[in-house]
């Protein structure tokens, strides 16, 4: 699945990304890795923003900051949600989390889910005839 | 003077050797590649190209288990330490512990009492490998919640469902319960260190003992073996968990066997690794990463080295490179692709409609070697089957060699790109990546020369490593 993003940013977008993997590998323990975003970014040529695929449960590690998650999302989210969201990610420390039910579960963010076959019929995906 | 000593006097002054030093066997004089052939752009193998690079890095490698990573080198991989990383140290149980697949493996035996209402004293111990710290499973249980070990994505729970606040690691570990008469689990080790102490009640015992399992639900993902139950007032019973899938639940103390349903031998199965650094063996460090970790291709999966290089999904895998196409260039790639008639990249990057470089499979399912405003095609791509693709450009000719057979043509323009990189894996079209490979790699190497005149030469030795056609 994926999620298009009310901000049509390609850089928070990356941000929302990053903060989803720094749940799993915090800055202090991911810095000289590779690996730091959870999920893509794909661009719509009419210019909205999308995330994913967001399949499937990462770890939680202990040190996750699961407050600078919430407040990156915040404006997208109602107080409620992201309290919620926060909570979940609070209590997942130490074990994973699956980050497709969370947004599930916001009545914000549901209504933005796409599967990868949705947006390639909706031109999320061309491709150059080569 | 030994034969020995002579042989060491004889090799050292000889410059054709293939040894140094007194013993040439330990100490093969090793010439790569890039040593033949140097000066590349860029280079990305499993195997070291070069003498310099054979105690250097060839991939950072992120095991799924728990996302950690590590590098290596080509001698790591090939030695078997890339994939204990990756499999957590269980290589030495492949083929011998039983795998439980986490949808339907279980082993049933008859419970510890003989009686549905009766409790007793008892530790129940066992050595486990954990797939991953998410995924609900238990490892046993008396009945449906009595006498009962699960993993859940929160941490351990005991009994009906008493949480531990013990996190679950992925890999292998030694777990031991202790319950009293009343069939409470009151302390959980691990590893032989106990983490927990308390009060974990169960539901009223059965006469069914699961291995792997509960009541034909929550299954476990992983391996489960040296399982025993000892107490002064129940029934004792043991298992090796090694072996067929007989053997391995025969009773080592009485005979109260276990009967496995759906298990298979373990080979690693839980865990997948996948690169997100292809170093630059050409020592220009320009390296080929991926930093986003669904995009990342697999070199193991399920706890297998993939054959035939990394393994790219075909829907996202790719890696980033800041190598620009220069105008006079050399690509070079190995690949084994899942599909034809596609447009499936080895290596590619565009500005624009005529600011293009790329080497590929196209959409005819030929081999291809576009260059600003056209390609260069040949033979026919076979899904399943080795390719060694070489294309060269420069001034006014372009050339394709597709498993050494090779055509040639006159080259329009140059690319004249200066802006985007490479991708590995994909078609950099002005920063959006698509025409993703969806098949192996496992060389890709960039000359910012054409080396048509070294081609015989570089296609064998590649040839040589293999054995392609």
């Amino acid at each position: 699945m994926y999620l298009i993003l009310s901000q049509p940013s390609e850089d928070y977008a990356k941000a929302v990304s990053h903060e989803l993997w720094m749940l799993a590998r915090p800055r202090g323990v991911s810095d000289s890795e590779t690996s730091q975003f959870y999920c893509g970014v794909q661009k719509h040529t009419d210019g909205r923003i999308a995330i994913g695929p967001l399949d499937g449960t990462q770890p939680v590690h202990a040190d996750a900051d699961e407050l600078s998650f919430g407040a990156l999302i915040g404006a997208a989210i109602t107080e409620e949600e992201e309290a919620g969201i926060v909570a979940s990610i609070t209590e997942a420390k130490g074990g994973s989390i699956n980050i497709l039910s969370l947004i599930e579960a916001s009545p914000s963010l549901s209504p933005n889910l796409r599967t990868y076959d949705q947006l390639e019929a909706d031109g999320w995906f061309p491709t150059e005839e080569l | 003077m030994g034969f020995g000593r002579y042989r060491f006097r004889r090799s050292f002054g000889n410059v054709a050797s293939q040894f140094r030093g007194a013993r040439p066997s330990t100490y093969p004089l090793f010439s790569g590649l890039l040593d033949q052939y140097p000066n590349a752009a860029a280079a990305y193998s499993l195997r070291a190209l070069s003498s310099g690079w054979l105690a250097g890095d060839v991939v950072e490698v992120r095991r799924s288990s728990d996302s950690t990573t590590d590098t290596f080198t080509a001698g790591q991989i090939t030695g078997g330490q890339m994939l204990s990383f990756v499999n957590n140290n269980t290589t030495s149980l492949y083929n011998s512990a039983r795998y439980f697949n986490g949808t339907s493996t279980s082993v049933e035996t008859t419970g510890m009492t003989s009686s549905i209402s009766y409790f007793g004293a008892c530790t129940i111990s066992a050595d486990i490998v954990v797939d991953s710290t998410s995924l609900t499973g238990v490892v046993f249980s008396l009945g449906s919640a009595s006498y009962r070990l699960l993993k859940t994505s929160g941490g351990w729970n005991i009994g009906t469902n008493t949480a531990t606040g013990v996190s679950v690691a992925a890999g292998p570990q030694t777990v031991s319960v202790t319950f009293d008469s009343s069939g409470n689990g009151i302390s959980f080790s691990i590893d032989g260190t106990e983490v927990w102490t308390g009060t974990a009640p169960g539901s009223l015992p059965g006469t069914s003992f699961t291995l792997g399992s509960r009541a034909g639900g929550l299954f476990f993902k992983g391996s489960i073996r040296n399982f025993a139950i000892t107490g002064s007032s129940v029934k004792n019973f043991a298992y090796t968990g090694l072996g067929t899938s007989v053997t391995a639940w025969e009773d080592t103390i009485g005979s109260n066997d276990g009967t496995e349903t759906n298990g298979a031998a373990y080979t690693g199965q839980p865990f997948d690794g996948f690169v997100s650094t292809w170093y630059d063996q050409s020592g220009n460090a320009n390296d080929a990463t991926q930093a986003t970790t669904t995009a990342q291709p697999k070199i193991v999966s399920a706890g297998s080295l993939v054959t035939g290089g990394l393994d790219f999904d075909g829907v996202n895998d790719f890696f980033e490179t800041s190598l620009v196409p220069p105008n006079a260039a050399t690509l070079i790639g190995v690949a084994n692709w899942d599909v034809e008639d596609q447009t499936r990249m080895i290596i590619g990057a565009r500005d624009g409609l005529t600011q293009r470089s790329y080497l590929s499979q196209a959409s005819s399912g030929q081999s291809a070697i576009g260059v600003s405003s056209s390609a260069l095609t040949d033979g026919h791509i076979v899904a399943g089957d080795d390719y060694l693709l070489f294309g060269a450009y420069s001034g006014s000719t372009r050339l394709l060699s597709t498993n050494g057979s090779v055509i040639s043509d006159s080259l329009g323009s140059a690319p004249n790109n200066t802006i985007q990189g490479y991708s590995v894996g994909a078609f950099n079209t002005a920063g959006t990546n698509a025409s993703f490979m969806d098949g192996t790699l496992a060389e890709v190497i960039v000359y910012n020369s054409d080396q048509s005149s070294n081609r015989v030469g570089i296609e064998t030795n590649i040839n040589a490593a293999y054995t392609i056609y």
